[in-house]
This record gives structure tokens, sequence and C-alpha cells, in this order.
């Protein structure tokens, strides 16, 4: 059993019909709701003040203020978190100075002036959380199919190779679809509700702002992949993929406290470097990405190496 | 499709529908409060503002139809949901269809009719109401149309 077995018709199949019925399994719908709810949430968080704030103002003072103003009296405030969660969390910030470096400070002034800054605020809270929802997508690619031994059907019709990746690739394009909607739902608000960006910017910010979703949750979909088809338990897989993707930034963050290196913990998953993916250079984004790519190549291999030698 | 085998999506709807209409019941309640609420704040003029408010959109019985659309859609997402689980024609998609429509239909209306000041009119958070119906409609239509047999 190896890469050579690798089929690209049989991958088409197997990926497709991972995508087409992971619905079917329920897996897919609990992500697809989760990730919706999630995502409108977060989205209603930034946007629904400033509609408030908008609204009350306009009936107190009768005049009909343009929403750009609120935003950009929203910027200003912003501006310190925004530097809190693109750069060191541990900065010592005071109340003039937020303490972070001039190019974390270029960073927010990137997504704050450059890009539609309630946008850049949801999708920055998007990627922090996409590795966890991922896992409620991802936890159940063959561990389900293991415990009930019905993957031994398909391994009458094609190799294991096959079915490892094409399951993979499905369950990518899959969560790719769910961040679409969630992305396109979100932009198409901001652009009909929200008076202040045009539908250009927040199109073309919506789409890097997907395609970076799509890039952070591959490593964990294979790093799911890895622990579900290592063990026969789905609950089993959830749990300790759920434990591995929160517990290595926890870690990493209580560990700091006691010796500054333990931060590097976080490089274990991409969670040191998947907020680099909306960065203002574009070698630091390329970076992110490869490194990402290198991170799924990696869980990927490991994964199929224990997945193509164990007792199915 | 499998006449007997109960697609896991189709489960994961039903116990979602469970929930929800557990939520919902429980929801019922504060809505009952808010009448009672509503009704005592005659005299009061630190509630004017949210009287007038109400008084706008159809006063105490715009409340009381409020409740009456909670109950049925409450009992339809719990029958429907049994439905779901027994693959029944009729009780799982024939119900299931009714909850969506009403959800959605009473979600729009209560946006549309309700003001902005007590938590009316059509924002983000208002949409995520919408999702589950939205999502029940398109998959018991498509995805587990042919899994309903009995």
């Amino acid at each position: 059993m190896s890469l050579k077995d690798l089929n690209p018709h049989h991958l088409r199949l197997v990926s497709t019909y991972a995508t087409r019925y992971a619905v079917r399994g329920g897996t897919g719908l609990v992500f697809l709701l989760v990730v919706l709810t999630f995502g409108l949430l977060a989205a209603g968080a930034i946007i629904t003040p400033v509609e408030d704030w908008k609204r009350e103002e306009e009936k107190r003072t009768g005049n009909d203020i343009p929403m750009a103003t609120y935003v950009s009296r929203l910027i200003d405030q912003a501006r310190p978190a925004i530097e809190w969660a693109v750069g060191d969390p541990q900065a010592e910030a005071s109340y003039a100075d937020s303490g972070q470096t001039e190019e974390v400070r270029e960073w927010a002034r990137y997504l704050l002036d450059k890009r539609p800054a309630l946008l850049s605020a949801v999708l920055l809270i998007l990627v922090f959380a996409m590795p966890f929802l991922v896992v409620t997508g991802a936890f159940n690619q063959y561990s389900g199919d293991v415990a009930t031994r019905g993957i031994r059907y398909q391994l009458l019709r094609t190799e294991r190779a096959n079915i490892y990746f094409g399951r993979f690739l499905g369950t990518v394009l899959y969560s790719a679809l769910t961040m679409a909607l969630l992305v396109l739902t979100i932009v198409l608000y901001m652009a009909l509700r929200l008076d202040i960006y045009s539908w250009g910017e927040l199109l073309l910010w919506g789409l890097w702002g997907f395609l970076g979703l799509t890039v952070v949750c591959m490593p964990y979909v294979a790093l799911c992949g890895w622990i579900s088809g290592a063990i026969d338990s789905a609950f089993g897989s959830l749990t300790i993929s759920g434990i591995i993707v929160g517990g290595v930034p926890l870690f990493a963050l209580i560990g700091r406290w006691a010796w500054e290196p333990a931060g590097y913990v976080n490089y274990l998953l991409p969670w040191g470097l998947q907020n680099n993916l909306l960065h203002f250079r574009f070698t630091t984004v390329a970076l992110a990405v490869l490194a990402c790519l290198g991170y799924t190549a990696f869980f990927l291999a490991v994964g199929y190496r224990h997945f193509a030698k164990r007792d199915l | 499709m499998t006449e007997g085998k109960r697609p896991g999506g189709l489960t994961a709807l039903a116990v979602i529908n469970f929930v929800f209409g557990g939520l919902g019941a429980l929801s019922l309640l504060g809505l009952i409060a808010m009448i009672a609420i509503v009704s005592s704040v005659a005299d009061s003029e630190a509630h004017e503002k949210m009287k007038e408010a109400w008084e706008q959109a159809g006063g105490v019985g715009f409340l009381v139809l409020i409740v009456a659309i909670s109950v049925v859609s409450t009992g339809l997402i719990i029958a429907s949901g049994v439905g779901y689980l027994k693959q029944k024609k009729f009780l799982g998609r024939g119900l299931g269809n009714a909850y969506a429509l009403l959800s959605i239909v009473s979600s729009v209306l209560g946006s549309v009719m309700t003001p902005a000041d007590a938590g009316g009119g059509f924002n983000l958070l208002r949409m995520i109401g919408l999702i589950y119906p939205i999502v029940t409609l398109i998959l018991i239509n498509t995805t587990f149309k042919e899994d309903f047999v009995y």
C-alpha cells in the first residue's frame, strides 16, 4: 500500500462523494450549523453595535449621520485591540501605547484603514476560531466507518490511499464551501446594509479572507484525519482532536508565564502563524501559506503511514 | 434510499429539533412574562419609551400573536423531530416543511412589525434565527427526500 496506488479517478469519486454526502452523515450538518451560527454571531457582535449606535444618535440629534462616521470612531477605539490580536498578547501596554512593535502597528493600520475594518475584525475572529470549528466537521473522516466495518466494502473496490486522501480532499472541499457561504453572507450584508464600503473592496477582501480560512483549515483537517484514522471511536476522535487543537495554544500561553520559550509550543500547530494569512506583506502571507501546506503534508504523511498499515 | 436505514443526518436533525423545541418552550414562558410586563406599565413613566414602541407595533395583541405562533412552532418542531426518527412522510417531512415555513414567515414578519427599539428590524443576529429553518427546508426536500418512506 503506497502512494503509487493513488488513482485520480478514484480520488475524485471518493472526494466528491464525501463532499456531497457529508450532510447525510450528520457530521456535515452539525458543522454547517455551527460555522454559520458562530460566524454570524461574530459578525453581528462587530456590526450590530455600530448600527444601534447610529440609530440612537440619529434619534437623539435628529440628523442623518453617515455610517462611516461611526466606523471611523470605532476604529480609533478598536485599534489597540486589533494590535493586541495580531501582535504579542503579553506586550506591556499602557493607556496611551499598546506596547507593540512598529510592524504590528503597520499591520493594524492595514487591516483597519486600508481594508474594510469591520470585515477585517470578523475575519480575525474567524481565523482564530476556525481550528475549533473544523474539529466538529473533520473528526469522523474514518473512525465511524472503521468502527462499523463499513470501510471494508470500499476496500474491496479501491486502495487505502484513495480512501484516505479522497476523504481528506472531500472534507476540505466541504469546509471550504461552508466557509464560502458564511463569508458571502457577511459580505452581502455589509454591502447592502452598511453604506461604507464599495462592492469591489468587500468582495476582494472577502475572497482573500475566504482563501485564508481555507488554507487555515487544511492542516487541522489533516490532523483530525490522522487521529480519526488511528482510532475506531468517533467520539474518541472528537475528544482527542479537540484536546490537541485547544490544548496546544493553552499550554503555550500558560507555559510562557513560567518559561518564555514554552510559547514556541504554539508552532506544533499553525497557531503561531495563521494570523499571518491576513498580513500586509505578501511575502509573509506566502510563507504562512507554505507553512500551512507543510503542516498539512506532514499530518497527511504521518496519518496515512499509520492508516495504510493498521487493521481495518 | 434504503428503507429502514435512517441516515445519521436525519437523526441529527431530530435531536436538534428536540433541543430547539425545549428551548422554544422555555422562551414561551419568557414571552408570557413580557406580556404581563407590557400590560402593567400603563402608569410607569420610566417605561414610556418601551410602551410607545410596542403600541406602535400593535400592543398586547401583537404579543399574543407572537405567543400563538411560538406555541404552534414549538409543537411542529417537536412533532417533526419524532417524524424524522420514524421516517414518516407526513409527520416528518410534512410537519418539518410546515415548521420551516412558519418559522421563516414569522421571523420576517417579526423583523418588519417589531420596532427597532424593541429588537426589531433585519440584522445579522436575526438572520441566525433563519439558519436552521432554511437548512431544514433544503435538507428534507433534497438530501433526505427519499428517506421518508412510512
